[in-house]
């Protein structure tokens, strides 16, 4: 077996300590005052919001209308429509000031599942759920958008 | 300085690093087919719902397409195998390390960053920074050995302790008494989590507990023996718990913890235990285990 110590030149030394000062400086730094954009130094955020104990649970969802008269609900996964619940609850802001956006989730439906019926219409809805002892749930309607020429969805007056 | 030195770069056996390639590159295998897979499906999603991390503009990777995400999977898994079986740890390793973070950048580029692979992706940055080892390097102590396992413990901790620093800046120091965990466990529910829901108190204690330990985490940091494989195993368990309760796994932090655990002993312990079972064939009927 081999023995021995292997040590370090004072450049690598050097390099080495400035690095690691660095990148705990930076990832310190992401949580203290950065945001989600900073990845890898992103804020340490999952689970970090507060929900009261007399609040409301809220669970973002999305439906559509197919071309078939049917409402569906539309499969946010990654092996489903190929975007997260988690990813479309991230950009739910953008989503209720830009319905148009919803254009994109017909898109994609297109894309992934092109033997299904054409989603038409597409809603984005909230099951809210209160912390109370019934556990009451109502839905409420966040935002609506009709797909524009829904048979071939990509070819549409708002393509980038 | 000197305490600095010894902390950064106090003497780890450079089979330490041997055992740390085997088991995060074999990991990043599992990762980019099993855990993240969101990047071949975002291949096909317009690009109006993009929106890039910047180190992803800086660094100029492009908006996902099909063919591009495939050939990306199929280079990290190549350059993991390579690196995972210890050849050209620095070629191989390099090209893991940008492969896997175009990888996971893309797929935290649509609106949901899952803090869990930051250690990950620490590590694929500094272990091509040692050289080449060998599980049978055990008595070779090298000062780049200990800098990189050092890196990787300080990012796993640093995933801990910024968890609960962020508990505070984002949810207040009412965090532990409010209902974030119900929340959890009301969305996601598996086995015994409805139960445990519906009891208030019982999730206060629990939000308490994950608190406490992620602020007292970087303790890992300093402790050894017996009472670091104490905390590593609360820890373990607490991430055996999440998946239970709520399927959520921290597979990516787990494994960046074995950077903690002495692995390269592994072989030594077990000749000594299969000579031992050799010098001492076990009587029949076997003694019971508590006998022993």
């Amino acid at each position: 077996m081999r023995v021995g110590a292997e040590r370090l030149r004072p450049a690598g030394l050097a390099w080495r300590a400035v690095v690691g000062i660095i990148v705990t400086t930076l990832v310190v730094l992401g949580t203290a005052v950065g945001k989600d954009e900073w990845w890898p130094f992103a804020p340490m955020s999952q689970y970090a919001f507060l929900v009261k104990s007399d609040g409301v649970i809220n669970s973002p969802f999305m439906e559509a209308r197919t071309a078939d008269g049917g409402l569906v609900r539309v499969p946010l996964s990654g092996t489903g429509i190929g975007l997260e619940r988690s990813e479309m609850e991230g950009q739910l802001p953008r989503l209720i000031r830009e319905p148009s956006l919803m254009q994109a989730i017909a898109i994609l439906h297109a894309r992934r599942s092109p033997d299904e019926p054409r989603y038409t219409e597409i809603f984005l809805r909230n099951r809210q759920t209160a912390l109370d002892a019934a556990r009451t749930q109502k839905i409420i309607d966040l935002a609506s958008w009709v797909v524009e020429n829904p048979a071939d969805p990509q070819d549409w007056s708002g393509r980038p | 300085m000197t305490a600095l030195r010894r902390f950064a770069f106090g003497p780890v056996s450079l089979a330490r690093i041997a055992w740390l390639r085997l088991v995060i590159y074999l990991y990043v295998v599992w990762d980019v087919l099993m855990v993240v897979t969101d990047p071949i499906a975002h291949g096909q999603v317009p690009v109006e719902l993009y929106h890039p991390v910047w180190a992803r503009e800086w660094l100029g990777f492009p908006a996902p397409s099909p063919v591009y995400v495939q050939v990306l999977r199929v280079v990290i898994l190549a350059s993991a195998l390579v690196a995972a079986s210890g050849r050209l740890p620095r070629v191989a390793g390099a090209v893991c390390a940008v492969g896997m973070f175009d990888w996971i950048t893309n797929a935290f580029s649509y609106s949901k960053i899952d803090h869990d692979h930051y250690a990950l992706m620490i590590a694929l940055l500094v272990l091509p920074t040692v050289r080449r080892a060998r599980f049978g390097d055990v008595g070779v102590m090298s000062e780049a050995a200990s800098w990189a396992v050092r890196m990787i413990q300080v990012s796993a901790v640093s995933i801990y302790f910024l968890s609960a620093w962020a508990k505070m800046r984002f949810g207040t120091w009412g965090w532990a008494n409010g209902s974030t965990l119900i929340w959890a466990l009301t969305r996601r529910p598996n086995g015994l989590a409805p139960w445990i829901g519906s009891h208030p108190t019982l999730t206060h204690v629990l939000q308490w507990i994950m608190l406490v330990a992620e602020f007292l985490s970087p303790a890992l940091l300093w402790l050894r023996g017996r009472a670091l494989a104490a905390g590593l195993l609360f820890f373990l368990s607490f991430h055996a718990t999440t998946y239970y309760l709520l399927r959520i796994h921290f597979l990516p932090l787990v494994v960046c913890l074995t950077a903690f655990m002495p692995m390269e002993r592994i072989p030594a312990w077990w000749a000594r235990r299969r000579r031992v079972d050799s010098a001492h064939p076990p009587a029949v009927p076997a003694a019971p285990w508590s006998g022993r």
